[in-house]
């Protein structure tokens, strides 16, 4: 049994994410079932002796870590891959008997985009000595909108019900059965019409953009 | 003349991306190229926030003023890019993933299909080739494959025309890490 969880959110903006939507609704579910749960931002914690003592404190509590991070050009933030060097770097002067699972969202919507990032942390476990017990690979992570996934919705449906089935299995310490992760490897639209709406739906970013931006969309300023 | 910007995101101590590094630069001024190296580690880059300033702001320039506009910038002024790293779990050193990170202002915020998966589309016409040269303490095929896959991946992320990478070990000679480096120059068109 897990007595205690630690979820590290490694999502660069810091403060609300749909990273952290995700990782929390997980642990809130760990929650239920009698698990501790402490939450971290990683972002700028490995950058001090003084984070980092607090991040490995932290992991030196936890049973299980909750890696929640999104997608950043194929793989994790940097923040994320300092801090794991930290973690790494740790464990091996002070081995222990830990467990992990990883969640990885990208705003693409194919979820083998994450692949090569959930490979990275399962060879950080490796190389760690933490046991690893899977992951979720999500696609269309911006369909969370920032809200709790009971909040947004029936996209999240198959997502939270996989999300809770993981917890079940966490909870006693067990690895994700590849059915669960099946169902963890998912993306929150359908992915043609995910990819219809992006490719010819330029308003999602435009409507963003100030008034001054979108004048210079196409701009090139490195251009020789 | 052709342009090669070399990436260097490993430590000082790291010797055989110290002896990679060396290689590349002799070999590419031999094949007639001006080769222009960034010691990431000495650089003052900030990491990425996710503001997409660099879209919704400024377009294709990061609001963050520090060297890594100066990265952005050369990277895509340069016909060959080379990541030279320490392969971490398989991944980027953290030093020049963050380097990285700060190069979404190089390309456009609107999406096209590329490979049969979608991805963000080109800002400028050309971008350059890329070579990775990760180092390792020892062998290790499960890292080296993960290493591999993550350049496939940004080849369409960074929408590089081919990319080819490789890795040396610490214990090799000089020669092994450069008969290396040569190979890798070669397979990606540079005569080396």
């Amino acid at each position: 049994m897990i007595g205690k969880a630690l979820l590290l959110v490694g999502s660069p903006r810091g403060g609300h994410s749909n990273s952290l939507v995700l990782g929390t609704y997980l642990a809130d579910r760990l929650a239920e079932k009698g698990v501790q749960i402490e939450t971290l931002h990683v972002n700028r914690l490995a950058e001090t002796e003084e984070g980092r003592q607090k991040l490995l404190g932290a992991v030196d509590a936890a049973d299980l870590l909750l890696l929640a991070f999104p997608l950043y050009i194929d793989c994790l933030p940097a923040p994320l891959i300092r801090a794991l060097q930290t973690i790494h770097e740790h464990r091996k002067a002070h081995p222990g008997n830990q467990k992990i699972m990883a969640l990885v969202n990208c705003g693409l919507p194919e979820p083998h985009q994450n692949q090569v990032a959930i490979d990275i942390c399962r060879q950080f476990a490796a190389e760690a000595g933490l046991e690893w017990l899977g992951s979720a690979r999500i696609g269309s992570g911006m369909a969370i909108g920032g809200r709790r996934l009971e909040e947004a919705g029936g996209v999240t449906a198959r997502l939270r019900k996989g999300l809770d089935r993981a917890a079940d299995l966490l909870a006693e310490g067990k690895p994700l059965t590849p059915e669960v992760e099946k169902k963890l490897y998912l993306p929150l639209m359908p992915v043609s019409v995910a990819r219809i709406l992006m490719v010819n739906w330029k308003g999602l970013w435009d409507r963003q953009a100030s008034p001054q931006a979108l004048k210079h969309m196409y701009d090139r300023p490195y251009q020789e | 003349m052709k342009k090669a910007l070399i990436l260097d995101g490993s430590a000082a101590s790291d010797e055989a991306a110290g002896k990679a590094r060396e290689s590349l630069e002799s070999l590419l001024r031999a094949a007639g190229w001006t080769v222009e190296t960034l010691t990431l580690r000495e650089k003052k880059i900030a990491g990425c926030t996710g503001c997409f300033g660099c879209w919704l702001k400024t377009p294709g320039t990061c609001v963050i003023p520090d060297d890594g506009r100066e990265a952005a910038e050369k990277y895509v002024r340069s016909d060959l890019a080379v990541f030279l790293t320490p392969v971490i779990f398989g991944g980027y050193s953290y030093d020049l993933k963050k380097a990285l990170d700060r190069m979404l202002p190089n390309i456009l915020p609107y999406f096209g299909m590329f490979s049969g998966e979608l991805h963000h589309t080109k800002r400028y016409d050309r971008y350059p080739t890329i070579v990775s040269i990760g180092t390792l303490k020892a062998k290790d095929s499960e890292a080296e494959r993960i290493f591999g896959a993550l350049l496939a991946r940004q080849a369409l992320s960074f929408i590089s025309p081919t990319t080819f990478s490789g890795t040396v070990l610490q214990d090799q000679s000089t020669e092994e890490i450069n008969a290396r480096v040569k190979q890798l120059l070669e397979q990606s068109g540079v005569p080396a």
